[in-house]
């Protein structure tokens, strides 16, 4: 600790160590939106020092009195040169126009690049790749694309969820707005909870993590929702097959404030209301899902914004039933109602206050709450109706719910003492409510009841510092610490969490790249499938579940080719430890123990592998191609008789190929290739004499064992698809329009979704491969103005 | 709440498509299993049978015997103490039978030699018994079908050392064979009072205790049988309170939580376990004390 402190004399006090320095500082932003830019370009060519903008689009460089030439650049954009004599400290809001397509194939500018940069194991796909390909039933989805990194796995087919680097499903921070998102997942895990349309920013982090990051061991999925046009009003949407969704923004003072505000739902449950109603005897049935965005950005003055941002969305299936009868015989009337009803969803609210002190000292106060629910539940009540006799009235209904409440307070600050240094402070506090698991029963016989797990409160407060350290020109490196503590019942975590990633440039392109980061996550998720279904409990750390830990080191190659290629090659190992895991053959339905008696604790985990990524994000054709080569196992002491065993979703090869290509400005076709070695998976092999516990025989009677082999010891086939997708653009008086054709896994690869075993018509036991996706084509349209 | 598993599984049965694979299991050839739980007062009977490809009959429950092996039983000084013979019993089973008994206390092993394939060990002791230190009894609660039994059974664990029981209620039971009374002890269903023992730790006639959170310590387990489960004459019941070696507890835990999971999709498959060393099955010893009520 010392040592930091040294170290944060010495940066703070650098910038009055030198005189006749000034700060140019401001707001990067689209010229024709007013969104800001995250993560643009600033360099000085005289000098060559420079900086980036950070999650808000602020920058700040501060340079000797001098001639300056700056350039301002961001993917996608125009670069803004700017030549000034630097005599005083100038703040500036630099508006960036996009390219048009041809001005994209001569010019490749771009952000900060890849062999620059001091973070590795970090990447960003721009929103306009993301939704240029192919989507599963036309719906563009954030997580899917971020699947197909080298790194990062799917879970089962067709799912949203992460499994990163070897990690767990619950070991991902899904940030919107700053906010975490606990359960981000649609329709069973099928569609993730993000609206592409209302997203400005996204990336994801695996490792050497910043220090700023903390409370999930395997990564950080940023998300940035756009902020509303601050000049004209704006709308786009689209119809699809499952669903469809629209967003407006726009000014409500021209530059001063603005608001978006983006809704999808899907409609099979209207559409196929009639056709269910004429089938079930007039009992309404169906499922929908819905989510809505809503921003809004207000500009005080030029050193103070404000932002409010929510998020809500569920998912609902739903039965309903009503049935009426007359006994003519004894002049009664029976009326009886029936309902069903499964819901689950976020909601998620965030306040957040920018101010820029002087010019270098940025701050950013959040506040924020985040619940998710799940809830299931029925009910039936029965009404008999005698004339002259007393109306009988029968009821009975239960209900299960579990559901994870978070209250957040924050302040981050962001000091840019001079270009070689960027330093990050800061500190989150965070009120947590679980209450998982709850089942309740009423009926008009017997009294209430209720039974499952007591509600848990807890408190996790935690600090960060780090520095963005230009060292030479040569040397830049990331370090930092976090540091975190979490109450809970009458037990207190601490941990203490260095952080470092460094580089080294080995020629004028090319880097290499080395990180260390030390991670604690004091949340655990309960599933069962890992296929994001609503039953997932969230759960805390408690006396008896310590935190989870990890600890990942990292070595990798950077390398830009010509501004338009990047490549980088990393090597990685990342070990954890008080892992959970439901115990063999226990799952949610065991509601009358305390979920704490259902699991298994202090498990290892390991994993270690090589990734390569080849990217492109400018020019008429972009995309990537990514490799993982990979190994990831778990121990339990409880499972496997304590031996190691395989992680449900480890590919030991993973490839991801994604090409988009711009014919003109009228068509643009994509295609995605991915293959995968096949899941590791439990499989019954045979079945032998089991012995029988009867006191009076010794004989071993009509009994058989089923013998599994090793934990997830067979491997499923291999995992490939192919999609493709075309859209055509056309340009309107009102706007732009486009449809788009697409379809996933061309080839009709039936793909392995679960084993499972089955009978033959003689009664002999087959195995049966169940495959979830055949060829599947869409079509959506979408417009724009 | 299995309502929401049948929600996913609609979703998911009306969106896939099925295919039955040939898989390539690792298995190609039979395994050797091993049964047999010991206790003092009856002679070694094991029984040596091969397992089967889990892609046979459904319902078959009928396993090969091996009727070659060289089966021998070994005491804790690695002595010899019998070699048993192969022969089958009334209900034409085979097993491979001894002469002599288990000594409580001993620790025993055997060893079963089949040409061309590797000795099968295994290993388990015979517990000493422990005797029931008290029995309450209450039938008061009288309902219209009948009287439900509330029952406390009592007795001292022995400190400083890792203890197994298992608990049974016992009667007197008859069926006709041939004209022919055949009597044999018949286990009687009750359910554990403490929650703790649901799920793994009971079948409905046997329930499963460690003495993890009572070393050393008297205990009282508590059941209660229900008029459904045919209690029919008192008199004649009787509680078995069973020492059991760890093999024991560890098999039968096992055994129940892979029964009772095998209905819940979304649970992990359960190996059940096994001392068996190159082969699967069981070789465990207990012992018994009883007490009629």
């Amino acid at each position: 600790m010392r040592s930091l402190y040294i170290l944060v004399i010495l940066c703070l006090g650098s910038t009055t160590l030198y005189s006749q320095k000034f700060t140019i500082s401001g707001y990067i932003k689209d010229a024709r939106t007013g969104e800001s830019l995250i993560g643009a370009s600033i360099i000085d060519l005289r000098t060559l020092l420079g900086t980036t903008s950070n999650t808000h689009g602020f920058f700040s460089i501060t340079l000797s009195q001098d001639s300056v030439e700056l350039v301002f650049s961001y993917v996608g954009y125009k670069r803004k040169p700017i030549k000034l004599f630097l005599s005083q400290n100038y703040v500036f809001n630099i508006n960036l126009e996009g390219k048009l397509l041809e001005e994209v194939i001569i010019d490749g500018s771009q952000a900060e690049a890849i062999h620059e940069t001091s973070s590795m194991s970090v990447f960003t796909i721009p929103i306009d790749q993301i939704k240029s390909l192919p989507a599963l039933l036309g719906e563009t989805d954030i997580l899917k694309a971020l699947q197909l990194m080298p790194g990062v796995q799917s879970g089962s087919e067709g799912s949203t969820g992460l499994y990163v680097r070897g990690g767990g499903a619950d070991q991902n921070l899904i940030l919107l707005d700053g906010v975490p998102i606990y359960n981000a997942s649609h329709l069973f895990g099928f569609f993730s909870v993000f609206n592409a349309d209302a997203i400005n920013h996204v990336e994801l982090t695996k490792g050497g993590f910043p220090a700023r990051y903390g409370g999930r061991i395997s990564s950080v999925v940023d998300i940035n929702m756009k902020e509303g046009s601050m000049k004209e009003l704006k709308g786009e949407g689209s119809i699809g097959l499952i669903s469809s969704k629209f967003t407006i923004e726009g000014p409500i003072k021209k530059n001063k404030t603005s608001f978006i505000a983006s809704a999808r739902r899907t409609y099979v449950d209207i559409i196929a209301q009639p056709i269910i109603k004429s089938q079930s005897s007039g009992s309404k049935r169906g499922y929908y899902f819905y989510d809505v965005n809503l921003k809004f950005n207000h500009t005080i003055d030029s050193k103070n914004h404000l932002y409010l941002s929510t998020y809500f969305g569920d998912d609902k299936a739903y039965s309903k039933g009503k049935t009426s009868y007359f006994d003519i015989n004894s002049n009664t009337t029976i009326d009886t109602k029936n309902e069903f009803d499964l819901m689950w969803g976020n909601i998620i609210g965030a306040f957040r206050w920018n101010h820029i002190f002087g010019s270098k000292l940025f701050s950013n106060i959040t506040t924020t709450y985040s619940r998710y629910r799940f809830r299931v539940g029925q009910k039936f009540d029965e009404i008999v109706n005698t004339p002259g006799l007393p109306i009988e009235n029968t009821f009975y209904g239960n209900q299960y719910t579990s559901e994870i409440r978070d209250w957040t307070a924050k302040m981050d600050f962001d000091y840019l003492p001079n270009p070689n240094h960027f330093i990050r402070f800061g500190v989150n506090n965070i009120f947590h409510k679980f209450a998982p698991g709850v089942y309740t029963y009423n009926s008009s016989t017997e009294g209430d009841t209720t039974a499952g797990a007591e509600t848990t409160h807890a408190y996790e407060l935690s600090f960060y510092f780090e520095d963005d350290w230009k060292i030479s020109d040569l040397i830049k490196v990331n370090a930092g610490v976090h540091t975190s503590g979490f109450a809970v019942d009458n037990e207190v975590y601490y941990s203490i969490q260095p952080r470092v990633s460094s580089r080294l440039l080995l020629s004028r392109d090319l880097a290499l790249k080395a990180s260390y980061s030390a991670m604690t996550q004091y949340i655990h998720l309960l599933t069962n499938a890992g296929i994001g279904l609503p039953t997932d409990l969230w759960v805390s750390s408690t006396a008896r579940i310590k935190p989870q830990q990890a600890n990942q080191v990292a070595l990798g190659l950077a390398k830009t080719y010509k501004e338009k290629y990047e490549l980088s090659l990393e090597t990685y190992y990342k070990a954890m430890k008080n892992l959970i895991e439901y115990k063999d053959g226990a799952s949610y339905l065991n509601v009358d123990n305390d979920w704490q008696d259902n699991v298994v604790t202090n498990g290892k985990g390991k994993s270690y592998g090589l990734e390569i990524l080849l990217q492109k994000k400018t020019g008429k054709t972009t995309g990537w191609f990514g490799y993982t080569l990979s190994k990831t196992t778990r121990q339990f002491d409880q499972l496997n008789f304590g031996k190691e065993f395989p992680y449900k979703y480890e590919r030991r090869h993973d490839i991801s190929l994604a090409i988009m290509h711009k014919f003109n400005k009228k068509i643009e076709l994509s295609l995605v290739w991915v293959f995968g070695t096949g899941y590791a998976i439990t499989i019954p092999i045979a079945v032998y004499e089991g012995s029988s516990n009867n006191f009076d025989t010794r004989y071993v009677n009509s009994s058989r064992v089923t013998y599994y082999g090793d934990r997830n010891s067979y491997r499923m086939k291999s995992y490939h698809r192919l999609d493709l997708s075309c859209s055509w653009k056309k340009e309107k008086k009102w706007g732009q329009r486009a449809w788009t054709v697409a379809i996933y896994n061309v080839y009709n690869r039936l793909n392995p979704y679960f084993i499972d075993l089955g009978l033959d018509k003689n009664n002999n036991l087959q195995f049966i491969e169940y495959s979830l996706f055949p060829i599947m084509p869409s079509v959506s349209y979408s417009f724009k103005f | 709440m299995k309502i929401i598993t049948s929600v996913f599984l609609a979703f998911f049965i009306y969106s896939s498509c099925t295919n039955v694979v040939d898989i390539d299991q690792n298995l190609k050839k039979p395994i050797v299993t091993i049964n047999a739980l010991f206790r003092a007062d009856n002679t070694w009977q094991i029984s040596v049978t091969r397992s089967r490809n889990i892609l046979g009959n459904m319902y078959g429950n009928y396993f090969f015997p091996v009727d070659s092996a060289v089966v021998t039983i070994y005491d804790n000084n690695g002595l010899l103490v019998e070699t048993l013979t192969y022969s089958y019993d009334s209900s034409f089973r085979y097993y491979y039978n001894g002469n002599t008994t288990p000594v409580l206390g001993k620790t025993y092993t055997v060893k079963v030699q089949i040409e061309n394939e590797f000795t099968i060990r295994a290993m388990s002791n015979v517990p000493l018994p422990v005797q029931i230190s008290s029995i309450e009894l209450d039938s008061s609660r009288y309902k219209i079908t009948g009287e439900d039994i509330d029952m406390s059974i009592t007795f001292n664990d022995v400190a400083g050392e890792k203890n197994y029981y298992c608990v049974k209620i016992l009667r007197d039971a008859f069926y006709l064979k041939d004209e022919d009374t055949v009597r044999f002890v018949e286990d009687v269903y009750y359910e554990p009072v403490d929650p703790a023992f649901q799920n793994d730790f009971t079948d409905g006639l046997t329930t499963l205790i460690r003495d993890n959170l009572f070393d050393g310590d008297s205990y009282q387990f508590r059941l209660h049988m229900a008029p459904s489960f045919n209690v029919g004459n008192t008199e004649s019941l009787r509680v078995a309170l069973l020492s059991v070696s760890e093999e024991y507890y560890q098999y039968f835990t096992t055994k129940n939580l892979q029964t009772n999971s095998s209905e819940d999709p979304f649970s992990q498959p359960t190996q059940v376990f096994s001392n068996i060393e190159n082969g699967i099955g069981i070789f465990a010893g207990y012992s018994v004390s009883t007490i009629k009520l």
